[in-house]
């Protein structure tokens, strides 16, 4: 049986909690149950994703390099104690988090710092970079321009930003998940939210200046 | 940064015991400024609810089924793993003990035989010949002939013509008794007749 985006999933399924529905998949082999729980949860997953690299490519690929793991590595590494959802964000994660590194690690050689300008590559870089304009007319004006800006927040706090607003994971699951104190899970949350002010001002002045 | 700081994000997102809570919103209450920072940070937050999730391309989705229907395939169905790695170890000691029970029995018999030819051939060392006997063409050339040198078959008395046929019997008798080394000898002078007792 070839099992599609358009397959109907049994009502019972839907009911189902998603330890009972990765139960059915690891032991039964049943494909309606991971189907069940992607449809839950890839939405998240992928803007996660997404929101963290900014790529459409590169998301669609770091997705299904995120799901390939899930399904080869459930029967090794998942522990079903645990919630089933952090254990695939985790992975999630992990993935986007090494895709920064390499791409960071590949820009490092030619970055240097100018003394004049006090900035470095990363600053150079132009906003076109971050989001190709045709990724962002696929998305809702509102959720573009969110992005546009939490895309210029620093890694380690769009990373709280995207956890919680998309997972609504406590800031204690995003504390192991970053591998950082509660405390400084917290911090970068309030100084992400005090960055976005500051950007939703300046974009207001720029619109009443226009205007 | 302080844990006083933070304590604005934990109260926006509900994150605080109820003690805690009851306690800052009493700080809430005599701090304006206090007041002000977390009305804004709170109006950020629910900007940031506006997210709309983003799904993935249907063709990305349906690598990933494919994904897991081709694991499946591949590692097959981990329920009967157990009992399949079960049936096979079951497989695997019966034909071994099998095999064990088939080749025990002629592994006994050999041992035995050597055992056996062992202790015979001790025993033909004291008393007898070899287990392995030669062939009796092998055997009439090792024996030595006996050569009536002594003339035993002469005969006194005989007269010229009736010669023959008396040393003719006497010597059919004899063979009866003896038997010619080589048959060809039969054909040798008769005085040279070679003759052994053995008859094998």
């Amino acid at each position: 049986m070839r099992l599609n985006n358009s397959d109907h999933i049994p009502k019972n399924y839907e009911q189902m909690k998603d330890r009972e529905l990765v139960h059915l998949f690891r032991e039964n082999d049943d494909q309606l149950a991971f189907k069940e729980l992607m449809n839950r949860h890839q939405a998240k997953v992928y803007s996660y994703i997404f929101s963290m690299i900014q790529n459409r490519e590169t998301a669609n690929d770091i997705f299904q390099e995120t799901f390939t793991k899930v399904i080869t590595k459930m029967d090794d590494t998942y522990n079903e104690q645990g919630k089933w959802i952090a254990w695939v964000m985790r992975i999630a994660h992990n993935a986007t988090i090494d895709h920064i590194r390499k791409q960071k690690r590949f820009v490092d050689v030619t970055s240097s710092y100018d003394k004049e300008s006090k900035t470095d590559f990363y600053d150079r870089l132009p906003d076109e970079d971050s989001m190709a304009q045709d990724e962002k007319l696929e998305l809702d004006e509102s959720t573009s321009s969110l992005l546009k800006h939490i895309s210029n927040l620093p890694e380690e706090q769009r990373t709280v930003v995207m956890l919680r607003h998309y997972y609504e994971m406590p800031f204690k699951e995003i504390a192991e998940l970053t591998d950082v104190s509660i405390n400084t899970a917290l911090g970068r949350m309030r100084y992400a939210l005090i960055n976005l002010r500051k950007m939703f001002d300046e974009e207001r002045e720029k619109e009443s200046n226009s205007v | 940064m302080s844990t006083k700081e933070n304590r604005s994000i934990a109260y926006i997102y509900n994150e605080m015991d109820p003690s805690e809570k009851l306690e800052f919103e009493r700080d809430l209450k005599n701090d304006s400024d206090l007041l002000i920072e977390v009305e804004s940070l709170k109006k950020i937050s629910k900007d940031l609810n506006q997210l709309e999730p983003i799904s993935p391309p249907a063709h990305v989705v349906d690598a990933v089924f494919n994904s897991a229907k081709n694991n499946s395939q591949e590692s097959g169905n981990p329920y009967w793993k157990p009992i399949f790695y079960s049936a096979a170890a079951i497989l695997l000691v019966g034909i071994t003990s099998g095999i064990f029970l088939l080749e025990d029995p002629t592994g006994q018999n050999d041992n035995n035989q050597e055992a056996e030819s062992a202790s015979v051939a001790t025993g033909a060392q004291l008393f007898s010949e070899p287990a392995n006997s030669p062939n009796p063409s092998e055997e009439r050339e090792r024996l030595e002939p006996w050569v009536d040198n002594n003339e035993v078959f002469y005969f006194q008395g005989q007269t010229a013509s009736d010669n023959s046929l008396v040393s003719d019997s006497i010597r059919n008798e004899s063979l009866k008794k003896l038997t010619p080394v080589n048959p060809a000898g039969q054909q040798m002078g008769r005085r040279q007749l070679q003759l052994t007792g053995s008859r094998n």
